[in-house]
């Protein structure tokens, strides 16, 4: 994909940005880097960011992840001219046109959740070369570890959208009694007794992760989208994307 | 390691079946068991978990390992306690029944005193010997039965008190060994009630001679002051006794009697006095320096002081100096007193000599001849006499025979008299007794008959004199000495060696349930803080 697009202005040069976009007369003019700013690289693309992590697995949430990947991808090839998929642990594959569906919807179908992810997993990746906005599909669990990465994006300049699947998990507990709780990412094990203390105590907890969350991306200055998961054999979710895709990519 | 270098702890159970409650201790192991959860649940969100199980106050369980044995050691501690471990000990009497013979034959002395006194002496010894788990009771039987109980090392209170020897001795030769396998019986006695074959036995027997003073009876003549006294003392046990009698008291001096008493012999003691006109306490006394019971050797009474009466004669006629020579001897003899007969005057006894008199009033007297009533009937002369009664006491052993009357008159005699003597024609000399006393009435006058004369007139003065008093407890039987001490009790056994010792006592194993609880409760503490 080439560099192309209106000049849509300048901003100021961020260490990992493209050298080819820096503008040499604005250099020669100020003294300072600055790099273009081409509007239609923002239209014709976009990068899906699917988390991969282990923690991605609770609930239905990394199904619900990798279907919503597929909507969002597909209204991509649709209406863009490519779109950047991304896991974290291999190069952002592009896909272009209508065309490239079937391998779209295949490369998603193959992910699966990696035991293995490295933590900021997502900076690294997003430092890479992607283009467009950025769609992050994430449970975004740890607000420290994705907080640099939107640091980084809004540095860059890069829309972004957060996309959290969100599962009856992130509410509170359902079960009662003497449960064995498994940490999804380490692994770590624990007996715990459900009793009505302890709900009141993670809903308490599970809503301040979720302010944070929110204060993390509106300090950034970008949205994050709660998802509900609807059933499997729901399809007004694309129907829902179809009609508001201005607006949500 | 040699034998003699190993230190032995006996352990015993009191409830040894308790220790089945051990197998608890696989239900406890089954209760700690860690819960089995019913499911897995993975969380992306494990640190809000934590918080979350922070602020409910779930803290993991640590050192479960450790817990449980500290439960499972308390739990055994507990059940050991409940089954009632006892550590140590030795077999044993744990308590010691002493019987003290305390009868009168108790009270016989020998060098070392009475052996009632030797006999607690020894007990008291031995009491505050034994260790202080011993569990004590003293049943001291004789005159009545005293119980002490205490523990060793302490006596018990009142213990200290002196108590006398007395009563009649119990039969000790039947008692047992004492009710409980762990009772031992310890009988301390003279013997003479028997010996028992078991237990423990102190024989305290003085070995020494005995004899006892019993009383014979009375004689009392009050309120005449002559008095005749009888006992009998006899020789109880031991060889021959020497020894003096003695009569003492409120009575004229008597020199005493020496006495020799062989063995089973006895001394029949008389006297014959006169008591003090105070009266007071009248003894007799058994003194031997071989007597080892004094208890039987003195029998004391109590003498009424005599009525010092307050004697008045009143006469018409002649006779009245005999009346007058009559009062004196009575006042004499009585320690009373001759009164001018006056208008008013309190008088005790009268003598009256002929005329007319209402004896109204008057309690007690003699009257010759005088007439009472209005009326004069016919006087008798020359009376003889017919009879007198020979069996009152007032006229028995008295000769009346040579009695000789000139004028007699009947209206003296008053009618529901009491005839003593009597005549051809009619009483001569009657009785009249009233409530507070008597009043003796003769038909004539002193001067019309030769009754002054006659030996029998002292006699039969004082016997009215003394019948005029009527009934009066003037000689008392005091308590103690030889009336309290049994007859049997004066028969000192012999010397016996039949003598066993107490067996040694046992002692109470160690009780460490307390400690036992405590540890127990100790490691649950420990098992709560971790």
């Amino acid at each position: 994909m080439g560099q192309t697009g209106l000049f849509a202005g300048h901003r100021a040069y961020s260490l990992g940005d493209d050298l080819r976009l820096l503008d040499w007369n604005a250099y020669a003019r100020s003294g300072e880097l600055f790099v273009k700013m081409l509007e239609e690289e923002d239209r014709r693309s976009v990068t899906l960011l699917l988390d991969v992590s282990p923690s991605m697995t609770a609930g239905d949430r990394f199904v619900g992840a990798q279907r919503l990947a597929a909507v969002l991808g597909s209204l991509a090839l649709a209406h863009l001219d490519g779109v950047h998929l991304a896991n974290g642990l291999e190069p952002p594959r592009i896909f272009e046109g209508n065309a490239s569906r079937p391998r779209l919807l295949e490369w998603l179908a193959g992910q699966r959740p990696e035991s293995a992810i490295e933590p900021n997993h997502a900076l690294a990746t997003l430092e890479r070369r992607t283009a467009g906005r950025v769609l992050w599909i994430s449970d975004f669990a740890e607000p420290e570890t994705f907080a640099p990465a939107l640091s980084m994006l809004r540095r860059r300049g890069r829309p972004t959208v957060g996309w959290l699947p969100a599962v009856a998990e992130d509410r509170g507990v359902e079960v009662g009694g003497w449960i064995r709780l498994r940490d999804l990412e380490s692994g770590a094990e624990r007996r715990v007794q459900v009793d009505r203390g302890l709900r009141a105590a993670l809903e308490h907890e599970l809503e301040t992760l979720a302010r944070h969350q929110d204060a993390v991306f509106r300090g950034a200055g970008y949205p994050l989208v709660r998802f509900e998961l609807p059933a499997l054999d729901d399809h007004r979710t694309a129907a829902w994307l179809e009609a508001s895709w201005r607006s949500v990519v | 390691m040699p034998r003699q270098l190993v230190a032995v702890v006996e352990l015993a159970l009191i409830h040894p079946q308790r220790l089945w409650t051990l197998l608890g201790l696989l239900a406890l192991f089954w209760l700690a068991l860690p819960p089995r959860p019913r499911r897995a649940v993975g969380t992306a969100h494990w640190g809000p978990w934590q918080r979350a199980l922070e602020r409910a106050g779930h803290r993991p369980v640590r050192l479960r390992r450790l817990r449980f044995w500290l439960l499972a050691s308390a739990f055994a501690l507990a059940v050991v306690a409940w089954a009632g471990l006892r550590i140590g000990g030795r077999e044993g009497p744990l308590r010691l029944e002493v019987v003290l013979d305390g009868s009168a034959s108790m009270a016989a002395r020998d060098e070392g005193g009475p052996l009632l006194a030797q006999a607690r002496r020894a007990v008291t010894e031995r009491w505050l010997s034994l260790a202080e788990h011993v569990e004590v009771a003293v049943v001291e039987v004789g005159a009545g039965v005293r119980l002490w109980r205490g523990r060793g090392g302490q006596l018990a209170s009142g213990w200290a008190a002196d108590h006398a020897a007395g009563g009649e001795g119990r039969e000790l030769a039947g008692l047992g060994r004492g009710e409980g396998v762990d009772v031992q019986r310890w009988v301390l006695t003279d013997g003479g009630r028997g010996v028992p074959d078991v237990g423990a036995v102190t024989v305290l027997a003085s070995g020494g001679a005995n004899a006892a003073v019993e009383e014979r009876g009375v004689i009392d003549r009050w309120p005449l002051p002559g008095m005749e006294v009888r006992v009998t003392v006899r020789h109880q046990s031991g060889p021959t006794l020497r020894g003096r009698v003695s009569l003492e008291g409120a009575i004229q001096v008597v020199e005493p009697m020496e006495v020799v008493l062989e063995p089973g012999g006895r001394f029949e003691a008389r006297w014959s006095v006169e008591r003090l006109a105070d009266g007071g306490e009248m003894v007799v006394r058994w003194d031997c320096a071989n007597d080892a019971l004094g208890a039987d050797d003195a029998i004391a009474w109590r003498l009424a002081p005599l009525p010092r009466p307050r004697i008045t004669v009143l006469s018409d006629g002649d006779g009245g100096a005999w009346g007058v020579a009559a009062a004196e001897l009575l006042a004499e003899r009585t320690g009373g007193a001759v009164v001018e007969a006056a208008a008013g005057a309190e008088v005790a006894f009268l003598i009256v000599d002929g005329g007319r008199l209402d004896l109204a009033g008057v309690p007690r007297g003699l009257c010759f001849g005088t007439l009472a009533g209005a009326g004069d009937a016919e006087p008798w002369i020359g009376p003889r006499v017919a009879d007198w009664n020979r069996e009152h006491p007032l006229t028995a052993g008295l000769d009346f025979s040579e009695l000789r009357v000139g004028t007699a008159w009947p209206a003296a005699i008053p009618p529901a008299a009491e005839v003593l003597v009597a005549g051809e024609d009619g009483p001569l000399i009657a009785l009249v007794e009233g409530e507070d006393g008597a009043f003796v009435h003769t038909a004539f006058r002193l001067g019309d008959s030769n009754l002054p004369l006659l030996a029998a007139f002292p006699q039969l003065l004082q016997r009215c004199f003394a019948a005029a008093w009527g009934a009066t407890r003037s000689v008392e039987p005091l308590p103690g000495g030889a009336r309290d001490v049994p007859a049997t009790e004066g028969v000192l056994p012999a010397v016996a060696s039949a003598e066993r010792d107490l067996a040694p006592f046992g002692a109470p194993p160690w009780d460490p349930g307390v400690w036992l609880l405590a540890l127990a409760g100790l490691l649950i503490a420990i098992r709560v803080y971790t």
